[in-house]
């Protein structure tokens, strides 16, 4: 039997420091929620990325609540919303048939188990500058 | 005795360079992504093309260790494998040179130079050549993007910049290929071949 777990308390070698943040699977009735945040988020890191820094027609091809609703459906992929001090503060979505990769350098949480993704997270809810952390899960 | 070819290489002038230049072949665009089945050096698993596919795309390139054009854009191929891996798009690299006139290209080296420079993607060696064939690789490096169905929209050069012609490397022309695919415009068909050293192919193939 399938079991998940998402470990962002950093139990055992490595601990996260302040107020733990929340990990809510994402549901239908979350995704306008997860669209905003998820924007707001993209907005603040992949913009160099578009020409003129403008990724508008990359996220309104993907990212948009048809293709969400297409997502919760398929076993691929699992998505969430991370709420902080209560907001919600950034997204996560990850793809199951891939094998996540960090070079040791990389600055990151290792929790040493399972998989592992970096995610956004919206720059006004990251502390001491570490705006991406790293999830990790058992499949 | 390979090294001392290697230093001798290093030590040319960017006319002499030009000299040894191979092309892309150009594969016709809309070519279906041959399958493979590789192993990665950095993790020691095999990996097929549907592991690496992206869900938005997937960019396949041939580089190798010592090759000076390679070399020369390491970097950025660690930037754009980072920038757009997190957006949908599979990356791997691919080494199909011959390893016993091409020490430097051994596995055991390729490893290393993925762990030094940090791929954020498998680095795949073909042994048998067989990969490199079927995509019609000439050179190293070498681009190939695929779209969301494995049909090629862009092959070429990673952006116009060689060692010593000091055009900086920004990975200007397969980024752009990137956004056209994940914004779902059409790649532009005005595409230039990559140049840099030919595959090491072995005698008997």
């Amino acid at each position: 039997m399938e079991s998940r777990y998402l470990n962002t308390t950093g139990q055992g070698d490595n601990k996260l420091q302040g107020p733990v943040p929340e990990i809510v699977p994402l549901t239908e009735s979350l995704i306008p929620l997860y669209l905003k945040t998820g924007r707001e988020a993209y907005r603040q890191y992949y913009c160099h990325l578009w020409p003129g820094g403008i990724p508008d027609p990359y996220l309104s091809r993907n990212f948009t609540a048809p293709i969400l609703l297409g997502e919760l459906g398929d076993p691929r992929y699992v998505c969430w919303l991370l709420f902080y001090k209560g907001e919600a503060a950034g997204i996560c979505k990850m793809d199951l048939k891939k094998e996540c990769r960090f070079h040791p350098t990389e600055t990151s949480l290792s929790l040493g188990v399972g998989h592992g993704k970096r995610f956004p997270m919206a720059q006004n809810h990251a502390e001491r500058g570490g705006a991406l952390i790293l999830l990790t899960y058992r499949v | 005795m390979i090294t001392q070819v290697f230093n001798t290489f290093k030590e040319q002038t960017p006319d002499d360079i030009r000299m040894a230049r191979t092309p892309s072949i150009m594969l016709p665009l809309g070519t279906k992504a041959p399958d493979f089945v590789l192993p990665d050096t950095i993790s020691g698993n095999q990996y097929t093309l549907d592991q690496i596919q992206g869900e938005k795309g997937t960019v396949i390139m041939f580089i190798c260790n010592h090759c000076p054009f390679v070399k020369h854009v390491n970097a950025e191929l660690v930037r754009i494998g980072k920038d757009f891996g997190e957006l949908g798009v599979g990356f791997a690299a691919i080494s199909s040179n011959d390893v016993e006139n091409y020490p430097e290209d051994h596995p055991n080296k390729m490893k290393d130079t993925a762990s030094r420079e940090g791929y954020p993607f498998p680095y795949l060696y073909d042994a048998s050549q067989q990969t490199a064939r079927e995509y019609q690789a000439a050179c190293t490096p070498d681009f190939y993007l695929f779209g969301p169905e494995l049909e090629l929209v862009y092959r070429g050069q990673l952006d116009s910049s060689r060692p010593g012609n000091n055009i900086p490397v920004s990975g200007e022309d397969l980024r752009a290929a990137i956004n056209c695919l994940l914004e779902g415009r059409s790649v532009p068909a005005d595409q230039k071949p990559s140049i840099g050293c030919n595959i090491k192919w072995k005698a008997d193939t």
